[in-house]
């Protein structure tokens, strides 16, 4: 594979797990930009979110400097499934 | 070094390593108080063109404790934002700075500040009560390249002293490092070179070379008034009173997670996450081992009692006896007995408690018994009249330990408490040696300290490379 296609392929598994994230954190941020239909405006601040435990499922979610962590077993199973995915596209 | 470059993460991440700290009662006004942190350690002038700066991307703080519980209860935050005023070209300047708005300075800083109330409702606890941005557009002067670039200096610094509401002065800008040390000989086996004769390995004596000369730093000074910062903003009169001490420390941190763009570019994410903090000089640098460092570091003042052994047994006191054979038999004859009977609570007392009434007549700085490292400075001493570079153990109770004013000679004090000199004020059977209380590295700063705030010394030109 060539390095522009892993690097395509790579920022296409960041967008998924960064639109999972999303999920998670919408529900318990306070303080942070939330629209009327209670999605986060995430123009102007990057979101991340990481896998702190796999184990656990937990996941934290860091936007601007607001940060949370959740306990949500099947977002990081799909997260862990798509790291998988990524490092046999970078291994390969 | 008080703290440049004093553990192995920080020294990779030079924006956010805080170097010093200073706190003390202002001699020109002494209803003020002087808090002054530094960043950035060994900025060489010449760096150019990319000269140093602030980091954007940093959290700057100043926190104050005033009831003894090592934890915040005054936060002055600082955060600047950087600016290119003409994308088009490699310099940072197109012509002669002669002002802070000159057109011909392309890269420049401006900041804000911000104070925080913070109260406690328990251990773990802090419940933010107020937070008010004192200003949010002050301009941070250019840095001091060279007689063409930044002609008239001294002009373009002062223009950077800003004074807020409520009698506050504000200042954020390149400073001439004032810390001096011969880390050169100290770091070469913990070698004085006026008593370098006497070393283990011994070498012709010779004066001291100041290892920080011709250097520059990044300095946040704040002179704000005493009742700003103590306990239920009494005015601090009385130095046995518990209310006139203050502990003081400065924090850099950064946010736990940064991307790094395909354009070169970077943006972070998450909380912000401590990665640098400083109270008393040279406590990271000499007794926190090395493998500790980084942790200390990001660890919070009230939780330092996991350090508490480095202090009552230090390394470098161990140390003084091997590297100086036969310069200190009384501390090597105190050496000789089981360390649990032989606790420096003299050091943890001027490094990590303060001092208690009854040690030194008429004297106290005591913020509690919790180990924690904050300069503590008892805002009812009045500034001294003929200041001791010796501070407290010169006999003047204005200096460091109590506070830490610019000229305070930290190395020479604490080599020479270390030694023992101060070993006597809780264990009395104790005589120090002689040598205790000669020890010095023979350093001073090149040039003078300024008179009036932000107190710290113009910075040195890149052009006149003044480290010859």
């Amino acid at each position: 594979m060539t390095r522009n296609s892993r690097r395509t392929l790579l920022k296409s598994a960041a967008a998924g797990a960064a639109a999972i994230g999303l999920v998670g954190a919408a529900r318990g941020l306070t303080g942070a930009t939330v629209s009327a239909k209670g999605s986060i405006e995430t123009s102007s601040a990057p979101l991340v979110a990481y896998v702190s435990d796999a184990r656990k499922g937990e996941i934290v979610v860091m936007v601007g400097t607001h940060e949370i962590v959740r306990r949500d077993a099947a977002l990081v199973a799909r997260l862990v499934a798509i790291a998988k995915e990524a490092s046999d596209v970078v291994a390969s | 070094m008080s703290s440049h470059r004093e553990a192995p993460e920080i020294s990779k991440d030079p924006v956010a390593d805080n170097t010093d700290v200073y706190a003390f009662v202002d001699p020109n006004d002494p209803t003020k108080v002087n808090l002054i942190a530094n960043y950035i350690p060994f900025e060489e002038p010449a760096g150019g063109p990319n000269f140093f700066q602030f980091g954007d991307d940093v959290l700057y703080e100043i926190k104050i404790d005033n009831d003894g519980d090592a934890r915040a209860d005054v936060v002055y935050q600082f955060r600047f934002k950087t600016r290119i005023t003409n994308p088009a070209t490699f310099l940072y300047n197109t012509g002669p700075i002669t002002s802070l708005t000159d057109p011909a300075w392309n890269l420049r800083q401006k900041y804000s500040v911000t104070r925080i109330s913070v109260g406690h409702n328990d251990e773990d606890d802090e419940d933010e009560r107020e937070r008010r941005v004192l200003d949010a557009d002050l301009a941070s002067p250019p840095v001091r390249i060279g007689p063409r670039s930044t002609p008239d200096y001294p002009a373009l610094a002062n223009a950077a002293i800003h004074s807020l509401n409520g009698g506050v002065k504000v200042f954020a800008g390149q400073r001439d490092e004032g810390f001096f040390v011969d880390v050169g000989s100290i770091f070469d086996l913990g070698a004085l070179r006026p008593f370098q004769n006497l070393h283990l390995l011994p070498l012709p004596p010779m004066a001291g070379k100041d290892g920080t000369k011709g250097f520059n730093v990044h300095t946040i000074a704040l002179q704000v008034p005493k009742t700003e910062l103590t306990r239920g903003n009494s005015v601090p009169l009385d130095v046995l009173d518990s209310k006139s001490v203050i502990g003081v420390w400065a924090t850099a941190s950064r946010q736990r997670g940064k991307m790094h763009g395909d354009d070169g570019g970077s943006s972070s994410a998450g909380s912000w996450v401590q990665v640098s903090r400083l109270g008393n000089p040279l406590i990271n640098e000499v007794i926190i081992p090395m493998s500790k460092k980084d942790g200390w570091n990001g660890r919070e003042p009230r939780r330092d009692a996991d350090f508490a052994a480095y202090y009552r047994d230090p390394e470098l006191q161990n140390l003084l006896p091997i590297l100086y054979p036969g310069v200190f038999p009384n501390l090597a004859a105190l050496l000789t007995q089981p360390a649990s009977s032989r606790s420096r609570d003299d050091l943890v007392a001027i490094l990590a408690t303060g001092i208690p009434k009854g040690v030194i007549p008429g004297f106290q700085n005591f913020t509690g018994p919790r180990i924690a490292d904050m300069l503590r400075l008892n805002l009812a001493i009045p500034p001294a009249s003929t200041p001791s570079q010796f501070g407290l153990l010169g006999g003047d109770t204005a200096g460091f330990p109590n506070g830490r004013r610019v000229a305070d000679n930290v190395v020479a004090i604490e080599l020479r408490a270390v030694a023992g000199v101060t070993l006597p004020l809780v264990r009395p059977s104790f005589s120090a040696d002689g040598a205790a209380s000669l020890l010095t590295d023979g350093t001073s700063n090149e040039q003078p300290y300024l008179p009036v705030f932000p107190y710290l010394a113009h910075p040195h030109e890149g052009y006149e490379h003044s480290h010859d």
